[in-house]
């Protein structure tokens, strides 16, 4: 039997977003979109969806709740901002149409819910705009994934009458960050699935990688080994969590620990990174670092991840300052922004 | 291309990279910069490929650095603001570095250089030019006052403002140049300016004495006798001359010898230059040639009446022809007069206001117009010869002796007298005012005046002359003595006459051979 998707966008589809080019963060939990320089040119949409099954009732609910949904024959499908608050609704997992920053190849409808979370945020155009959008680096077993997840992508964009380009989540974030520097540092944007790094030289990704380790890695292991919920480890994180100060439950310290070994891992990467790379140019400056990213909001990461990069010894490249994003959710997207209007003629 | 080169040229980049406010456009510069320069770089690298020896050299990384300019300050054009306001606006806002700011500047205003260097470049040889002749003034003025002849030409030009009467239009610059004797030979003399004087034809004639009458008063001179020259008047020999030519050099030449002899026997003149340009001492500088006549001239010290005592001679083996325009000296007798005017200023402080033409200071006291002589009266090239310009400069025969002139004369000197003239007219008619007298009542007691200096003139000559005389005798005995003796001695006389080393050498030494005799 033929599965006929039939799409209920209650809300104004693509509403805000001005014609011209458009920066995309396309992150393992989260899509941001950026059309300006400023901080209320973005939207944000959940990267995720709760699907039920397929029922009249249900559809009246959602309908009644003004919630955006796709149904075919077996399932409705309820994406976007809303599938959180379903999922808290229905007490159940929102699930994720990506992994590890790339395509869930786990998930049968997640290729179709991402297109429809992007529909529902970029417009469609005729003018062959420039659009940029985040890619991961490469990291361990996704080199083939990451190709294919760029092309998915692109294709996508171009049939939106896009000229799309991706771009390296961490070189996104020298965009946004280190104008003064002209684009020379550490970018490194810590996402729900992964963390990505670029170490940028004139605009010029010298070293780009990923650790796929991220906040989904730190949420999954937390609740595995305390037995709670991803929902309540990961509201904890986002509301309570002070990585400055000792922990006072088990699942504070749970989390400290979490964070400490992705930061461990990445900080490791990045000086075997350094070590082993020789086409990073002789840089007579020390480097500023730029942290960006969601999973990077909890107050004290910046000092954690300080005094992690700097308790290892010398580091290959001399780092003159370590400091956050302005705004660490939309840095990614401001930063494909930035480079879509560099392209822009 | 090296990671030094990547690394310097980064740097450059970056410095301009702070001209952009905007980071899209910061990224978009920076980008296209560095990635079209990595491409020039590669096209380069392929089309030099097999001319690895021209990547060595030292212009090709000049020449890298120049394109690298070139296409970055394209890049620069293209992302700033076209509107000039907005842009200098633009700069001065952002942090971008004072080099690169003026740098970009420069290279928006490279067409207006280029014009610029390239007249630079057109003008630097004049520049240079002026600068060494200023230069040599410089030197020459340090010399003159180091050797001491500054100061006496000071004396002369400056001290008693030797200015005529209109301030005719002297070179300002132009100094006597200090000229000494370098070597003295039997037949010729050779100075430091290069300048050489034949002495074969060098004869003697009467000493040299002379009253110079104060300018202006209507009385009579002082009673001091003057010896020494204070002037130079320039003649023509007005002799026939042969076309310029090189097939008749022997003819040119024996015309001059017929020219040098007869200037000899008659002591015309002081110097005779001849069409080669080379310069022969007829009468000995001390004593008076017989070149001037009845002439007058004034400088600042006084009036000169009688130009052959007070003045030389110098005369140019041409032909004057007053109606026309044409060049009638030869390219070699401008340089020798030139070299010879600065001997004779430097070794007797000649003041440029007293070198002038004959047709300038001649005149005819029997009916007493001005022009007896024609010599010269146009076409003398004073700058060729760094003077003053005389024929701006009023004769003293018209302004202060009432000299005039009349048709006849000026339709033989060309249509017109020289502007001097006029000028004397005028200031001649201006003393006649101030005296409250009618011109021609002064210009019958100046008559009067020039009379009796011409009296004074005459006694001193007819003194001068009476010792010459007697030399002369004495000197042709001991001619007469040493040629019977050279018939003794059978050697065709051909060692001791009619050459006597005595005579050239100078006057003192002269008269010491006459009185040992």
């Amino acid at each position: 039997m033929e599965e006929k998707n039939q799409t209920k966008v209650e809300k104004n589809e693509a509403a805000g977003t001005k014609a011209g080019a458009l920066g995309l963060d396309i992150g393992t939990s989260r899509i941001v979109s950026a059309d300006g320089p400023k901080s209320q040119d973005t939207r944000t949409e959940l990267n995720a969806f709760v699907a039920v099954p397929a029922s009249d009732m249900a559809e009246n609910v959602l309908k009644q709740r003004n919630m955006v949904y796709e149904r075919n024959c077996k399932s409705i499908y309820v994406y976007g901002n809303d599938s959180d608050f379903f999922a808290s609704f229905l007490n159940t997992e929102a699930r994720r149409p990506m992994q590890f920053g790339l395509l869930n190849p786990q998930e049968e409808m997640g290729q179709h819910i991402l297109q429809q979370i992007i529909k529902r945020m970029v417009p469609q155009t005729r003018k062959n705009e420039m659009l940029c959008f985040s890619v991961p680096g490469k990291g361990q077993n996704a080199n083939g994934n990451l190709v294919y997840h760029e092309a998915v992508l692109k294709n996508l964009f171009q049939s939106m009458g896009y000229q799309a380009k991706g771009i390296n989540e961490g070189q996104a974030v020298v965009f946004s960050e280190l104008q003064e520097e002209n684009f020379t540092g550490i970018g490194i944007s810590f996402g729900g699935g992964m963390c990505n790094v670029s170490i940028s030289f004139m605009s010029m990704p010298m070293i780009t990688f990923s650790v796929p380790k991220g906040g989904d890695y730190i949420d999954h292991n937390v609740a595995s080994v305390l037995n709670e919920t991803g929902t309540r480890v990961r509201l904890f994180k986002e509301e309570k969590l002070d990585l400055s100060r000792q922990p006072k439950d088990d699942l504070g310290r749970a989390l400290h620990i979490y964070y400490e070994d992705m930061l461990q891992a990445l900080i490791e990467r990045l000086r075997s990174e350094l070590k082993t790379s020789g086409q990073l140019p002789k840089i007579d400056r020390p480097m500023p670092v730029v942290l960006a990213g969601g999973t990077s909001k909890p107050s004290g990461f910046l000092q954690k991840f300080d005094s992690l990069l700097r308790a290892g010894g010398d580091f290959p490249v001399e780092i003159s300052d370590v400091r956050m994003a302005k705004d660490p959710l939309t840095t990614t997207a401001h930063g494909c922004y930035i480079a879509a209007m560099s392209e822009t003629r | 291309m090296s990671t030094e080169a990547t690394l310097s040229y980064s740097k450059i980049v970056e410095k301009y990279a702070h001209f952009f406010d905007r980071p899209e456009i910061r990224l978009r510069f920076l980008t296209n910069t560095l990635k079209q320069h990595s491409l020039n770089s590669e096209k380069l690298d392929r089309l030099l490929g097999r001319f690895g020896f021209i990547k060595r050299t030292p212009l090709y990384g000049r020449f890298q650095d120049v394109w690298f300019y070139n296409l970055m300050f394209q890049e620069l054009k293209q992302l700033l603001p076209s509107a000039t306001k907005e842009r200098h606006q633009l700069l001065r806002l952002n942090k971008a570095p004072f080099s690169a700011r003026l740098l970009f500047r420069c290279y928006q205003i490279r067409y207006v250089l280029l014009v610029a260097c390239v007249l630079l470049m057109m003008s630097a040889p004049f520049g240079i030019y002026a600068m060494v002749m200023r230069s040599s003034h410089r030197v020459n003025d340090y010399l003159a006052q180091r050797y001491g002849s500054h100061k006496m030409m000071s004396d002369n030009a400056s001290g008693q403002s030797s200015t005529p009467l209109n301030g005719g239009n002297y070179l300002p610059d132009y100094k006597a140049e200090k000229v000494w004797l370098v070597e003295r030979k039997d037949n010729y003399e050779r100075y430091s300016n290069g300048g050489r004087v034949l002495t074969d034809y060098e004869t003697a004639n009467h000493a040299r004495g002379y009253y110079v009458l104060p300018r202006g008063k209507g009385s009579a001179a002082d009673a001091h006798v003057h010896r020494e020259p204070v002037g130079i008047v320039y003649h023509t020999s007005e002799s026939d001359l042969l076309p310029f030519i090189s097939d008749n050099n022997q003819s040119i030449e024996a015309h001059t010898r017929g020219l040098l002899e007869y200037v000899k026997r008659n002591r015309s003149y002081n110097y005779v230059i001849d069409r080669f340009g080379q310069m022969y001492r007829i009468v000995r500088d001390e004593e008076a040639a017989n070149h001037a006549g009845n002439s007058v001239w004034a400088d600042a010290r006084g009036i000169y009446v009688g130009l052959n005592e007070s003045f030389l001679g110098v005369c140019f083996e041409t032909r004057s022809d007053a109606g026309s325009l044409n060049e009638q000296l030869t390219e070699a007798q401008i340089i020798s007069g030139r070299l010879l005017t600065q001997i004779l200023r430097s070794r007797y402080n000649i003041d440029d206001a007293n070198c002038v033409t004959h047709g300038l200071v001649s005149v005819n006291p029997t009916n007493m117009l001005i022009c007896y002589h024609h010599d010269w009266v146009r076409n003398f090239p004073f700058e060729a010869f760094g003077l003053s310009d005389k024929y701006k400069v009023a004769p003293a025969s018209v302004s202060e002796f009432g000299f005039t002139y009349d048709e006849e004369i000026v339709t033989q000197i060309g249509g017109e007298v020289w502007p001097g003239v006029k000028l004397a007219e005028e200031e001649f008619k201006r003393r006649a005012a101030e005296a409250a007298i009618k011109p021609e009542e002064m210009r019958r007691q100046m008559r009067e005046l020039y009379r009796q200096q011409m009296n004074l003139a005459s006694r001193i000559r007819s003194t001068t002359e009476t010792e010459v005389s007697r030399r002369d005798a004495r000197s042709k005995s001991i001619e007469q003595q040493a040629g019977s003796i050279e018939e003794q001695a059978g050697n065709g006389g051909r060692e001791f006459a009619p050459e006597r080393p005595g005579m050239r050498s100078c006057q003192v030494c002269d008269f010491s051979i006459v009185s040992n005799s």
